[in-house]
């Protein structure tokens, strides 16, 4: 049983670091390939990215765990 | 043959006949000149022809990444560049961050080389295996902003490095931007590109990196969060970026500066200035600024820096009065490709000649105040090399060879503007190294204790030591100065400095002292090992980066420099006016005034630890026997 979270995302503390597609893309393609990561960072360097989530993320909560600005957070603990 | 971390893969570009050629670097090659520092040095010697002039179609420019950028290796953004520069005639690598590196290798290449001179204004564009020149007759005559934001608007999400209107008219301090952000290319990497009328590069990739040993990395990157993650001042370098490693408002305070240093300060900065803290990819340490100013007529001005102390160190300038005049005239100097710290030094200089009568204002052909009108006008005359700005494109010889007197006031090493002043900051190793670097004043190599903030103590020092992996038999000569109350030898320091910073570049790795701090010579050679399955020793690693710099060393005594360009600026020798202090050149510790006999001593000290010969101060032919350069020769 995989555990399964509400991510909460907050673009203003992001820093466009793009570790969280690192993790995921490592984490189901076994490589680091934010092309293929399950959360898109959209981020030019401009003066706020955008987050979202494709329909493939499991919300298994990794990407969040590895962020280190605080742009993500996990909410509650479901199970799925 | 299946490459980890590095792609293996090198696309060659000539301008002249838009031919496009990949070719695939030798493993053994990957082992001996590692990365962007490294295989930058042997893919530009193996087409290396003497003594050519920089703006032509012959000098190639080379860009590179490291086999850990593209990763999640933190911190492992760096894009190297290497060419034959134009303000120094010196070859170097030249070193810049954010997202190009990243998407170079995303997009599957290690390195990019560009040969020739197309006729029309170009732009490359590679996505993937997509490799296309474009034509950039819409963006040539527009500043860097511009040209990148058009570019990212036509190819989306992506890394672009441009040049402004400076490097497309050849002024030799231009340099490039990437992502608008990280300045790439001083002394001249601008008008390298303009006069092959190559406006951009823009890159994106989408096919991955895969790595030799994920179970090894992941142990590593999870030990290092922790680590970032526990460091107690971790929150105050993301609230302040580098602002907290040189507070600048004390340094305006010192000066005398009152109202300066009120507006420098962290204060102000958060309240009237930052706008966004940016990483490079894989960064748990971002440091990079957009700031957004309301100008005195109300409007706004969105300015983008690899760091806010750029602007800020311009506040030193006598006549600019107010913050929003310093980001204002920063951003023109960026936007325009132009170099802030060389204009900061040439208007210091005008400033300073003036004041004194030293030279007749007529020669200029403006009338010299001590003001921001002044200094925007003189920045148009730059910009369309015009009277006074048609002589500081040609670089500092030709300014000097205007007026005797400013050849003495100059504080540049081969031609180059000095970025730290030691009698100010005292000799460390940054300071010292402007004098050795083969590129003239550069700084990037000195990371050392003396530069992450080892505070006075040997104790911190000899910890330094070993993250650095500075051997142990070495530590005792780095401990024995010329003379004794001067604690460390700043000049054999300043070798294993070079090596440290080297490694770190090869690799791809951030040499900022808050992301340098987490990594030692045992890290980052598991992290090269586990990316890319090589078995490198630490000591391997440190060859490589020794080979490394002495191949661009043989590479500059082929182009003449020798002992006699590792020169101390005159001027260094004269106190500096700082407020209400003379300040005189000083060792690191500020015991001993460094006199010439001194300075010559450090510097044959110097040679000594790199194993050159001391007379020449070039690579001896044992040394470069050891490294198994040769063939270079
Ligand atoms: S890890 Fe956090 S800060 Fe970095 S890109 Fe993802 S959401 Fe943004
Ligand atoms: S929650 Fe898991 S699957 Fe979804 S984006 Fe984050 S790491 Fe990927
Ligand atoms: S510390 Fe700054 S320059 Fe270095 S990787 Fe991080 S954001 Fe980039």
């Amino acid at each position: 049983m995989m555990e399964s979270f509400k991510i909460i995302a907050d673009p203003k503390k992001c820093t466009g670091c793009r570790i969280c597609q690192f993790i995921c893309s490592s984490l189901y393609h076994h490589e680091f390939n934010p092309s293929k990561s399950y959360i898109i960072i959209l981020d030019e360097y401009e003066l706020s990215p955008t987050i979202q989530f494709s329909d493939k993320c499991n919300h298994c909560g990794q990407c969040a765990r590895n962020c280190l600005y605080g742009a993500l957070k996990l909410e509650g603990e479901g199970i799925s | 043959m299946k490459y980890f971390g590095y792609t293996g893969n090198v696309v060659s570009i000539d301008l002249t006949n838009a031919q496009i050629n990949l070719s695939k670097e030798k493993l053994e090659d990957l082992q001996n000149f590692i990365g962007g520092f490294g295989m930058n040095c042997k893919l530009f010697a193996d087409l290396y022809s003497p003594n050519i002039n920089p703006l032509s179609p012959e000098n190639p420019i080379i860009f590179g990444t490291g086999p850990l950028v593209g990763t999640l290796a933190p911190g492992a953004s760096r894009t190297v560049a290497i060419s034959k520069f134009p303000a120094t005639n010196a070859i170097a690598n030249s070193c810049g961050s954010m997202s190009f590196g990243f998407h170079l290798k995303q997009a599957g290449y290690d390195h990019i080389i560009i040969h020739g001179k197309s006729d029309e204004p170009c732009y490359l564009f590679i996505h993937d295996d997509h490799i296309e020149l474009c034509d950039a007759s819409n963006i040539w005559g527009k500043d860097i902003i511009k040209t990148t934001d058009i570019l990212k608007r036509k190819h989306d999400s992506s890394g672009v490095i441009a040049i402004g209107q400076a490097g497309e008219n050849l002024i030799k301090s231009s340099l490039t931007l990437i992502d608008k952000t990280s300045t790439l290319g001083r002394g001249g990497l601008g008008a390298l590109m303009g006069f092959k009328k190559l406006k951009a590069i823009i890159v994106k990739g989408t096919k991955g990196i895969s790595i030799a040993d994920p179970k090894r990395f992941n142990k590593i990157f999870l030990k290092f969060k922790e680590r970032v993650k526990r460091y107690p001042q971790r929150d105050s370098w993301i609230e302040l970026g580098m602002l907290r490693s040189l507070p600048i408002g004390m340094l305006l305070s010192a000066k005398g500066e009152k109202s300066k240093a009120r507006q420098a300060n962290e204060k102000n900065y958060l309240k009237n200035m930052k706008k966004r803290r940016i990483a490079c990819p894989s960064c748990p340490m971002a440091d990079k600024d957009i700031l957004e100013i309301t100008k005195p007529d109300n409007s706004h001005l969105i300015c983008y820096t690899s760091s806010v102390i750029n602007p800020l160190m311009m506040f030193g300038l006598k006549g600019l009065d107010s913050y929003t005049q310093v980001i204002e005239l920063f951003n023109k100097i960026n936007s325009y490709g132009l170099d802030a710290l060389t204009i900061n030094s040439l208007c210091e200089l005008l400033n300073q000649m003036v004041s004194n009568n030293e030279i007749d204002q007529n020669e200029f052909n403006i009338e010299w105040n001590e003001d921001f009108k002044t200094y925007n006008k003189l920045l148009e005359l730059i910009k369309q090399r015009e009277g006074l700005g048609d002589i500081i494109a040609e670089g500092w010889e030709k300014l000097a060879s205007l007026n005797n007197k400013i050849q003495n006031k100059m504080t540049t090493v081969k031609g180059l503007d000095i970025i730290f002043e030691p009698r100010l900051l005292k000799l460390g190793t940054m300071e010292f190294e402007q004098v050795v670097n083969p590129k003239g004043a550069h700084v990037a190599s000195g990371g050392s204790p003396t530069y992450v903030g080892a505070g006075g103590s040997i104790e911190k020092m000899l910890t330094h030591f070993d993250r650095m992996g500075i051997p142990k038999l070495a530590h005792k000569r780095l401990l024995t100065p010329p003379k004794e109350e001067m604690i460390i030898n700043v000049g054999r320091m300043t070798r294993y400095s070079e090596d440290w910073y080297t490694m770190l570049t090869c690799l791809g790795l951030c040499a900022r002292a808050q992301m340098n701090r987490f990594y030692s010579h045992e890290l980052i050679t598991e992290l090269f090992n586990s990316i890319t399955g090589f078995d490198l020793s630490k000591e391997d690693l440190r060859k490589a980066a020794e080979r490394s710099w002495n191949l661009s060393k043989i590479l500059n005594v082929k182009e003449g420099f020798s002992r006699k360009d590792d020169k101390f600026p005159e001027e260094w020798f004269n106190s500096l006016k700082y407020g209400k202090n003379k300040l005189k050149l000083k060792d690191f510790y500020g015991t001993t005034e460094i006199s010439k006999e001194l300075a010559n001593q450090l510097l044959e000290d110097y040679y000594d630890e790199r194993g050159w010969d001391i007379n020449k101060g070039i690579p001896s032919h044992s040394k470069i026997q050891e490294l198994g350069l040769g063939e270079f020769l």
